[in-house]
């Protein structure tokens, strides 16, 4: 199911909603769990209900495995631990990447290995990742194993279910057990409606909309230089807004069952550094990575070489964890590659006026998204030589970015909208305040009633086109 | 203070919610409450619904972009009744199905003009149903809110309706493309659009690509099995039904005789003819052998005609011209076809062969 559908708006989040709070009135908190387990396994299965037997086969090996490592000590322990990595990357494997792997080995080896094509199940990425940092967490110590139904909330509660946030064991069964936190909670439900507004409104009306210009330019033959530079920077606003708009969302429905759900976002767009910029874009993942795989590796506690070593790997593993492409590879390569190589020109750098080190950081970050969102190389390298075609600067083909076929408006008028629109977001991103201090300064007034109104009515007319978050995907 | 908050804003939201549920109802854009004529700017796919049950007609004249150019007027003079073009671009056989039946439950239509494009017929997969709008459709109130809220209500009609009505009050006279836009009887109407004649259909003419595999049984079979599940629909008793293969050119059979689809699509037109013939109540026009197919001053392409076609056609349809009287045998339309392609080539030899 979709946060932004009617289906989820008008029907299952007002009965989910009026449940748990029903079940609040009973003194033993088991039936308000599961029921919100109960509930976010209807939301996963509404799509596909196939994929139920994956998730569930998932967390009942994972919670058997944690079980096993906190019942052992030693050798033993160890096993357990390993045969969970391997169950969660072979899931992954099998799920993500068996298809990438045989149409490698089919082209290596000329072979005619059949490729399955399955449909990758919704959100796997983001169960399996927060699961096997589970594992580690229990290994290191820092987590407890507890009882069945706490792990099952800790992966299923619906709101960060398919597209994160990532959250930690320990940032989220507290909460569910705080006894104070069973209860209707007015603040956090006016907080929760203000901040889903923003995202619905994120998502709905501003995402989908680039959207169409995004895939209409990536799906051209050829782009001019204006139509490319339109092209490529509708998605790097439409992700942003996508993804942030979702996690928003999440944000928003956690605190309307009374459970804060880090942000995953902080105008990441304005980061003066590649470095920064994963330290506010999908800041959970960022979290996840830096303490699987870069701490583990050394971080930078290792000299130089190794530092940068490690950056490349970890940021490698980033761009497989989105996708099963090379492009996604390469993607990872070259933001690991611009991180190590800000490290090595650091103090020159820092002489550069700060707005510049921005300004170089969003077209480096823009530049990536291209690859990032191609089909394929060829796809993407159709992007960047309009970019860089500086020969045709006609401006008529940015219009053509915005024709959905149902009314033939002038292509002076589309041009004057697509531009427009890129202008105002460009604003959005680089001057307004971001949701987490949108929700920080939150009040109770007026103003706050009718901007969430308006937001949510405008949002509400664009659900008519329905379409699915871009992380869902991961 | 939270509550109160809370409680004001689902107030304010229900608020504006309604208000623009009455708008939208009030503006109608696509006419599924009533009709307004040279009014609005009309979508094909999402007022044909409305104007199936609200507008008031007797004849239906059901197509593709074939008859988008019919002029309606000149239908009323020729073939009398209260007309209604039921069409959309490209339309598939889902759509013509689902609109049909929906004629069929309004119970207004006696007269049937149905364009039978052999296209129809023959797709292995047509994802054809992603835009239709289901909801228009139905009599149901309980889904009219996807209308009333919808995107492209809100956020492409209602605003260019409003502008034109303001427009309109202004004194401020539309350019002739947009007042054609607006028309009911020129819905879809595209004359102004296209340049016709021999050079500039010939300049849109490539060969069928190569390489490409054709399965003509499969193909047959097909088209038979879909045709007859078409027709088992209609109701033959209490209508007339008037079928029309329309006029391509010659060009087009060309290309189909090169891309080797040319023989199934005539064996089906035999099918389908003689299917027809033994069904009560029906003619049969076949105008794909017309003597002026061969003549590419009348097309904008190899398959598009000219409105004077359009025009010819409803005289045809009165007097009775290319009127089918008796089954066809497909071998005897192959034979005619192949004369009319041989002298297009002589006509043209520039097409490439």
């Amino acid at each position: 199911m979709v946060f932004s559908s009617y289906i989820f708006l008008f029907a299952f989040l007002p009965l989910v909603l009026g449940g748990y709070y029903l079940l609040s009135r009973v003194k033993n908190p088991l039936w308000q769990r599961l029921f919100l387990i109960g509930a976010s396994l209807y939301f996963y299965g509404y799509f596909n209900p196939s994929y139920l037997v994956i998730i569930v086969v998932s967390i009942l090996a994972n919670y058997i495995l944690a079980y096993g490592m906190s019942r052992s000590k030693g050798a033993a322990g160890t096993v357990f631990f390993w045969l969970g990595v391997l169950f969660n990357v072979g899931l992954l494997g099998y799920f993500k990447y068996r298809d990438f792997f045989v149409e490698n080995i089919n082209a290596l080896f000329h072979t005619s290995l059949i490729l399955k094509r399955i449909a990758l199940p919704l959100g796997i990425s983001f169960f399996t990742f927060q699961q096997l940092s589970f594992l580690v967490s229990i290994r290191k110590g820092e987590e407890v194993l507890e009882r069945f139904d706490d792990y099952c909330i800790f992966v299923l509660f619906f709101p960060q279910l398919v597209a994160g946030p990532i959250v930690l064991y320990s940032e989220m069964i507290p909460q569910f057990k705080d006894e104070t936190r069973r209860y209707w909670n007015w603040d956090n439900a006016a907080k929760g409606a203000y901040i889903f507004a923003i995202g619905l409104f994120k998502k709905a009306v501003i995402a989908d909309t680039l959207a169409l210009f995004a895939d209409t330019g990536f799906a051209a033959s050829s782009l001019g230089f204006c139509a490319a530079w339109a092209t490529a920077l509708s998605y790097t606003f439409q992700v942003y807004f996508d993804f942030s708009g979702y996690s928003d969302m999440a944000v928003g429905l956690g605190k309307q069952f009374n459970i804060d759900i880090p942000f995953n976002f902080r105008s990441p767009y304005q980061s003066e550094s590649i470095g920064v910029f994963w330290r506010r874009w999908h800041i959970t993942l960022d979290r996840a990575l830096q303490s699987y795989i870069y701490f583990p590796l050394g971080g930078s506690r290792e000299g130089k070489l190794k530092t940068y070593r490690n950056l490349l790997i970890t940021f490698l593993v980033s761009g497989l964890w989105h996708g099963a492409a090379w492009t996604f590879v390469l993607w990872g390569a070259l933001h690991g590659l611009f991180n190590a190589l800000e490290r090595v020109f650091a103090k020159p750098l820092s002489k550069v006026p700060r707005w510049l080190r921005v300004f170089g950081t969003f077209l480096i970050v823009n530049a990536l998204w291209v690859l990032f969102r191609a089909d394929s190389f060829a796809n993407a390298a159709m992007v960047y030589r309009g970019m860089a075609d500086v020969s045709n600067l006609a401006l008529t083909q940015v219009g053509t970015l915005a024709v959905d076929g149902f009314v033939g408006i002038p292509v002076v008028l589309n041009t004057v909208y697509v531009l427009g629109l890129l202008a105002l977001l460009a604003f959005v991103c680089f001057r307004c305040e971001n949701s987490c201090h949108m929700l920080a300064r939150f009040t109770c007034g007026r103003k706050t009633r009718i901007v969430t109104a308006i937001f949510f009515c405008i949002a509400l007319v664009h659900l008519s086109r329905e379409s699915v978050f871009i992380y869902f995907n991961f | 203070m939270a509550k109160k908050w809370l409680l004001r804003l689902l107030a304010l939201i229900l608020a504006i919610v309604l208000l623009m549920c009455a708008c939208a109802y009030l503006v109608d854009p696509y006419m599924q409450y009533r009709v307004r004529d040279n009014q609005y700017l009309l979508n094909s796919r999402l007022v044909t619904p409305g104007l199936i049950k609200n507008y008031d007609y007797d004849t239906v004249l059901i197509g593709s972009s074939m008859i988008q150019n019919t002029d309606m007027g000149l239908f009323r003079e020729i073939l009398g009744g209260k007309p209604l073009k039921i069409t959309t671009g490209a339309i598939s056989l889902t759509e013509i199905q689902k609109l049909t039946e929906k004629i069929n439950e309004v119970g207004k239509a006696k007269h049937f003009y149905i364009c039978l494009d052999q296209y129809l017929f023959a797709p292995e997969k047509w994802n054809d149903m992603d835009r239709f709008p289901d909801y228009l459709l139905d009599d149901s109130l309980r889904n009219d809110y996807r209308y009333l809220l919808g995107y492209e209500t809100w956020m492409r009609f209602i605003p260019i309706d409003l502008g034109l009505s303001a427009a309109k009050k202004l004194g401020i006279s539309l350019p002739e493309k947009f007042t054609r836009a607006m028309s009911i009887d020129a819905l879809e109407d595209w004359r102004d659009d296209w340049t016709f004649g021999a050079e500039a259909t010939l300049s849109l003419y490539s060969p069928p690509p190569q390489g490409t595999s054709f399965d003509p049984e499969a193909t047959l079979t097909r088209m038979k099995t879909r045709f007859d599940e078409y027709i088992s629909q209609l109701d033959f008793e209490n209508g007339e039904y008037t079928f029309f293969f329309p006029p391509y050119s010659a060009l087009y059979w060309n290309y189909a005789r090169e891309a080797g689809n040319a023989e199934t699509y005539l064996a089906f037109k035999a099918y389908a003819e003689g299917k027809l013939l033994e069904c009560k109540n029906v003619r049969v026009f076949d105008f794909q052998n017309a003597d002026f197919v061969t003549d590419l001053d009348n097309y904008k392409d190899y398959t598009h005609y000219a409105p004077e076609i359009n025009d010819r056609m409803l005289g045809c349809f009165s007097s009775g011209e290319y009127l089918v009287t008796a089954p066809a045998e497909a071998e005897a339309l192959i034979v005619k076809t192949d004369a009319q392609v041989t002298e297009l080539l002589e006509r043209y030899p520039q097409v490439p062969h």
